[in-house]
């Protein structure tokens, strides 16, 4: 079981969150989104598995590279 | 006081059909901002700015008219530089910095800017007029203006007006260009997340600018001295209030005092003229070309790199700042879904400000 971490591509702030710890999901499902340069873009799943941790919430302030959930892959 | 001479000291004796047509221009940007959302923080006081000065008998272009006024602050070089000083306070060098490479990409996309120059030649206009109207290529009005009141303040009302209006359709210029010039898997190519940069890198960067540049390009010194005094502003973490003012309260005054002085050349009897149906295409054409220039760069350095970049990037050098650079970013999540193209794009976007200002340079030196 190997976990993937899936992570903000820049600076931006957490828009929503549409998985919750338990979720299966697919690579590139849309797990949420984020606002940078006031523009909204989707964060996609980097692998398949289940989701065992959210990280971001919210309208929280991520960094570059900053973990948003933790996918563990099958 | 009979009613004959009452109705001639009201504005319906004097109205002119030229002031009507001029009127619906205005009615078009000022609908255009307000339901389409077209670049509305200058397409609408643009727009209402042509009502002002297209009423008849309302003296605002008098001597001591309302809008005259503003416009000196054209016609003295104050308005532009300080809204340069305003975006240099709003611009994050960072991109440019962690990836230099991206200062051929802002060059790259001044094609346009002398193929519209010389289309204009060809269409009669003199050196000047033609200099004028290539640097709409540019995207980015503040330049435009700048150059046009130095070289051609005649034609700044169409020059101004092409340059904001093509600025509100970028979304639409450069999509079809993109697909025409590029690949699906061009414009899928992946981009590595760009390393940080320092605090001293961004200080150290518009002193560096400054002096270079204006050395090179002596006549951009005025606006390039103020965009990067603004953005040392910004970077030096000193002077934070002075930052916080000129990227929020003096960039929505200057805003505001730009849009309502530009109507200055929009009465009727100076912006209804074939000349200006010319520059309205020679503009498209700007702007085309500058998008193609940076793609077609972006291209060819692809040829010489190991670690491609996506040409898509290119036609962010078309300034325009920020939206060339949300183009591209929805272009190519697109063609990859997992492609963040924003910040990368950054970099030649503010790079073609930079382009673009040392082209309105050397068009003073060659042409002024």
């Amino acid at each position: 079981m190997a976990k993937e971490k899936v992570l903000l591509p820049m600076v931006g702030k957490v828009m929503s969150v549409q998985v919750k710890v338990g979720d299966s999901v697919s690579a590139d499902d849309q797990v949420g989104t984020f606002e940078s340069m006031k523009m909204e873009m989707p964060l996609f799943a980097t692998a398949s598995g289940k989701v065992v941790e959210v990280k971001a919430s919210v309208g929280a302030v991520l960094d570059a590279d900053q973990e948003f959930c933790v996918i563990e892959t099958a | 006081m009979s009613v004959s001479e009452l109705v001639s000291q009201t504005g319906f004796s004097a109205l002119t059909g030229g002031q009507i047509v001029m009127w619906l221009i205005g009615l078009t940007l000022i609908y255009l901002a307000i339901k389409k959302g077209f670049e509305p923080y200058l397409l609408l006081p643009i727009g209402f700015g042509i009502l002002l000065v297209n009423v008849p008998l309302g003296g605002m272009l008098a001597d001591d008219g309302v809008i005259r006024i503003f416009y000196y602050g054209i016609q003295y070089e104050v308005i532009p530089p300080m809204i340069f000083l305003c975006l240099g306070a709003m611009t994050d060098f960072g991109p440019l910095i962690a990836n230099p490479k991206m200062l051929m990409l802002g060059a790259g996309a001044q094609f346009g800017v002398f193929i519209a120059f010389f289309g204009a030649l060809l269409f009669g206009f003199t050196l000047p007029e033609a200099a004028s109207i290539g640097i709409i290529g540019g995207a980015d009005g503040p330049t435009t203006i700048f150059l046009t009141n130095s070289l051609a303040p005649h034609i700044m009302g169409a020059t101004a007006v092409s340059a904001y209006s093509y600025m509100a359709l970028v979304p639409m210029i450069i999509p079809p260009i993109a697909k025409l010039f590029t690949t699906k898997a061009e414009r899928a190519i992946p981009m590595k997340q760009m390393r940080p940069v320092s605090k001293r890198e961004k200080i150290i960067f518009p002193l560096v600018a400054f002096l270079l540049i204006s050395l090179l390009v002596p006549k951009s010194a005025a606006l390039m001295g103020l965009f990067m005094v603004g953005n040392l502003f910004r970077e030096s973490g000193v002077v934070k209030r002075l930052s916080d003012g000129a990227q929020n309260e003096l960039m929505n005054i200057l805003t505001i005092l730009l849009g309502l002085a530009i109507s200055f050349k929009l009465p009727a009897e100076d912006f209804l003229r074939w000349d200006v149906i010319k520059i309205f295409c020679l503009g498209l054409v700007a702007f085309s070309f500058s998008v193609v220039g940076g793609l077609m760069l972006a291209k060819l350095m692809n040829l010489f790199l190991k670690e491609k970049i996506n040409p898509l990037i290119g036609a962010a050098g078309l300034s325009a700042v920020p939206m060339a650079a949300r183009v591209v970013q929805l272009e190519g999540i697109k063609a990859n879904p997992r492609n963040y193209l924003l910040m990368h794009a950054m970099g030649p976007n503010v790079a073609g400000v930079i382009g673009t200002l040392v082209a309105a340079g050397m068009f003073l030196v060659l042409v002024g």
